[in-house]
Order: structure tokens, then C-alpha cells, then sequence
């Protein structure tokens, strides 16, 4: 292959509506317990996937006053992800080699509805309005709370924002223009105006009053919508010489990226495009099809959705013998947006570096066809490599391949 | 209500300060306050004492005496 340095995962992080650290995330997953519930819990209208209990970034160690939820949940996501890799203290010398790239969809929606809130209602908005709304707030605080002054990115691209973030850290990495990049995504869009408005696009499921856990239901006949999820989570990413030189221990390599626009309809996924981002990563990551045991799927619940992916996946991998297994854990982490890509490729490594894929919760009645879904419980069994879709709202499909390290190529 | 009474209140319940370090000639940026902090405790007393502080003296304050001057003197011209 090429030249460049590989890129290497040497930490994990995440906080969802599965509970505080990414193995509560992959525990949830591979066990198909759902984290949704009736929201808000008052009134019980609509299912939404919150962090659970007091896990929340309220009273953090250093964290201002008044800062958004999703900056506090990325803050705790990325603690985590740097304790993993052995980085609590980035030594002064690798502070200006160690970037931030950062997504979010909706940003600081909470501030925001603060703001409009205190607009009509006659009051005045608050002093620091504007740094905490800003789209960059949590790229902000990572490196202040690190003390990291290499490069940054913001990324909004919908749902596809961390994972493009994630994907040009990669690139950034491979042309050596930092040794290591925290990456990852935060969204915290359980607020009511966010609330309204997804389900004024007419994309939210249904919520089940007798079983809420299990509203979401990607790939099968009873779906009836997207579940919306709030979470954050991190990874550090570092260049293979980077993190050998150091010791540090490595979860797999990040080795393939596909970016790939529809330009065919703002809402309306398009298997073409979503198959070009696929062939893109595999060529990418010198990958053949064959070599892809799992695909963790972009799969919301919404009809047309999950119908298309599964054709894209088809067109893709569809000829061979072995096709890989798919699974969508959005069934039990809800939709987080703009943090999707980030918290789903963290259970995709873990399902790598375990050789234990999650399954789809509550899939009973499959109504796609042609792909190998896991449904009931975790498919156990080693994976070489294994693919995270995201799709975003805009016609945005990105594809990221991870397969294990050492390889064995 | 004696504006430096009433400042030390704010500065120690709603900005966690140490009410030890209140006094005179006490530097905001010694109580724990930065220059975000600043902007926040300037907009709270412009509610409490219904003034409005120039950007130009927001700069200058320095001290809590520095703002219990300040908002005296808007609050006499207010008043006269």
C-alpha cells in the first residue's frame, strides 16, 4: 500500500442512554437492553434516549458555569478516552501535535432554547450566550480541558458530523500534520423545540406506551421511526509510530474512509451514493469486500431507511459467498445525530477486539432482504475487519473500516 | 441595602467565592473570578441594581471596590 504511517485507536470513551463509559455501551449493546424511555418523563409523549440517572456533566471537576449538555457530555467521553490511552497529562512537548476534530449536528441546543426562551419572554440573553452556542464549544473545551493546541475541526454534517470529523483526523494523521487526534462527537438534543421539530418532519416513532424500551425497531415490519438519543463519545487516534514509540496499547487500527454526497434530495437516502461510500473505505483501507465481517448499520427505523441501506449493502457486498452480519444498536442507544458515527464505531471496535457483534434488540420480524442481520443475541466469532455507516440528512453517507492490529496481512 | 454588602453576597452565593478572601482592595481575578466570570457578575448586578454599565467600565473594574464604585455613581445619576 501506501507510504504513510498507519492510524491506530489507543482510547475509548462514551456516554449514552446505555450509562457512563464505552464498555456500559457496548454491555448495553451486546445485550440488547435498551436505554429509551417515555420523554419527557412527565408527560411521557414522545420515546427519546436520555443518559440515564444523575450521569450528567452537572458539578464537573473544571467545567465552567452554564456550559451546554452536549459539551459536558463530550467532556466526560473524551476524560475517559484519554485515561484509557495512558494520556491524562499530554506531555507539554506533544501539546502542539495533539489536535481536536469534533461533531456535532444540532450543537448547543439547549443554550439555544434558553436563549429564544429568555428573547420572549422579555429578559435579556446571557454574557456568554454566543461562546457557548458556538458550534466549536466542545472542540473548545476538550483542549482547554487537555491543554491540547494542535489542530482543530468542528464538523456539522448532520448525522454524519463525527463521523467525518473521525475520518479526516485520519487523513490529517496519515499526511503527518499531527501525531494524535482526539475525535468523537456530543449531541444533547432532548429539549422540546427539538422534540417538535423532528416530529414535525414526521420521522419519530411511535412511542410504545406498554414497552417503551423497544420503540425503536430498525429492520423490522413494526418499525415506525427514529428514536432520538443523546450521548457523546471518544476516541484517540495517533499515528502507529506515534503510539509504538510510547507503548501504548492499541484497541485496532482505523484504516479505511468514504465520503460520498447523494445531490439527489434533502431527506430521501440514496443507495448509490451510500454504496460508493462503502467502496470508497474499502478501497481506502486496501480492504476486499470479503474481508468485512460486520457492518454496524446507519439504520434508524425509519421505512425508507432501513430498506435502502440494506439495498446499498446488498449492491455492495451482495455476490459473496459470506456476506457480512449486520446489526443497527440504534434499537437500544436511540439516534444521538451528530455523535451517531463516534459512539457506534467505539462498538464496533469493541465488537472487533472481542469477537462479539451486537445484535439488533426487538428485531422479530425482519421486512428487508438479502443481508445477513443479527437479531436475538450477540453473533460471537472472530472479524478481521468491520464497517460503521453513517448517513445524514443533505444526502451526506460516510463509511469508516476498522479491522483488527496487528494485521495479519 | 449597602452595595458592598450586597456585591460580597452575590460574589460569595452565586459565584462561590471565599468569603475570607473578600475585602477592600481584593482583586476579582484573586476571588476565583476570570474574565468570562467578570461578564456574568457585571450582568447580574446591572439586574439587582437596575443600572446599565458601559462596556468602557466594564474594562477598568479591578477590585470589588472598584464595582461598589461604580454602581454607586450610576445609581446617583440614575437617581438624579
Amino acid at each position: 500500500m501506501s507510504l504513510h504511517d498507519r492510524v491506530v485507536i489507543t482510547g475509548l470513551g462514551a456516554v449514552s442512554a446505555l450509562g457512563l463509559g464505552a464498555k456500559a455501551l457496548f454491555a448495553g449493546s451486546l445485550a440488547g437492553r435498551s436505554g429509551i424511555r417515555l420523554w419527557p418523563p412527565e408527560a411521557g409523549i414522545w420515546a427519546a434516549a436520555p443518559v440515564p440517572g444523575n450521569l450528567g456533566p452537572v458539578g464537573m471537576h473544571q467545567l465552567p458555569a452554564h456550559v451546554d449538555r452536549h459539551v459536558g457530555l463530550a467532556t466526560l467521553a473524551v476524560r475517559e478516552a484519554m485515561a484509557d490511552a495512558g494520556l491524562e497529562n499530554v506531555p507539554a512537548a506533544e501539546s502542539a501535535s495533539t489536535g481536536v476534530y469534533w461533531g456535532t449536528g444540532v450543537g448547543s441546543a439547549a443554550t439555544v432554547e434558553d436563549s429564544y426562551g429568555r428573547l420572549h419572554s422579555g429578559q435579556r440573553a446571557r454574557p456568554l450566550t454566543i461562546l457557548l452556542a458556538m458550534q466549536n464549544a466542545a472542540v473548545a473545551q476538550i483542549a482547554l480541558d487537555h491543554g491540547l493546541r494542535g489542530p482543530q475541526l468542528s464538523v456539522s454534517q448532520a448525522c454524519a458530523s463525527a463521523a467525518a470529523a473521525i475520518g479526516e483526523a485520519m487523513l490529517a494523521l496519515r499526511w503527518g500534520r499531527a501525531e494524535r487526534i482526539v475525535v468523537g462527537g456530543s449531541e444533547a438534543p432532548l429539549v422540546a423545540g427539538q422534540l417538535q421539530a423532528w416530529d414535525a418532519l414526521r420521522v419519530l416513532a411511535k412511542a410504545d406506551k406498554l414497552s417503551p424500551e423497544q420503540s425503536c425497531r430498525p429492520f423490522d415490519r413494526r418499525r415506525s421511526g427514529l428514536v432520538l438519543g443523546e450521548g457523546a463519545a471518544a476516541l484517540v487516534l495517533e499515528r502507529e509510530s506515534t503510539a509504538r514509540r510510547r507503548g501504548a496499547r492499541i484497541h485496532a487500527e482505523l484504516c479505511g474512509y468514504g465520503n460520498a454526497g447523494d445531490a439527489s434530495h434533502y431527506a430521501r437516502p440514496d443507495p448509490a451514493g451510500q454504496q460508493r461510500a462503502m467502496e470508497l473505505t474499502l478501497q481506502d483501507a486496501g480492504l476486499m469486500a470479503g474481508d468485512i465481517g460486520y457492518i454496524n448499520a446507519h439504520a434508524t427505523a425509519t421505512s425508507v431507511g432501513d430498506a435502502m441501506e440494506a439495498a446499498a449493502i446488498r449492491n455492495t457486498f451482495g455476490d459473496l459467498q459470506k456476506a457480512p452480519a449486520v446489526s443497527s444498536t440504534k434499537a437500544v442507544h436511540g439516534h444521538a445525530l451528530g455523535a451517531a458515527g463516534a459512539l457506534e464505531l467505539v462498538i464496533t471496535v469493541l465488537a472487533l477486539a472481542h469477537g462479539e457483534c451486537p445484535p439488533t434488540a426487538h428485531l422479530e420480524e425482519t421486512d428487508v432482504e438479502g443481508i445477513d442481520l443479527i437479531s436475538g443475541t450477540a453473533r460471537r466469532g472472530p472479524v478481521l475487519a468491520a464497517l460503521s455507516n453513517t448517513f445524514a440528512f443533505g444526502g451526506s453517507n460516510v463509511s469508516l473500516a476498522v479491522r483488527q492490529y496487528p494485521a495479519n496481512d | 441595602m449597602d452595595t458592598r454588602q450586597t456585591l460580597a453576597d452575590i460574589a460569595i452565593k452565586e459565584f462561590q467565592c471565599d468569603p475570607e478572601k473578600i475585602k477592600e482592595d481584593a482583586s476579582i481575578k484573586d476571588l476565583g473570578i476570570d474574565s468570562l466570570g467578570l461578564l456574568e457578575f457585571i450582568f447580574r448586578i446591572e439586574e439587582v441594581f437596575a443600572i446599565r454599565v458601559d462596556n468602557e467600565d466594564a474594562e477598568k473594574v479591578q477590585t470589588l471596590t472598584d464595582i461598589a464604585n461604580l454602581v454607586d455613581r450610576l445609581r446617583t445619576m440614575a437617581a438624579a
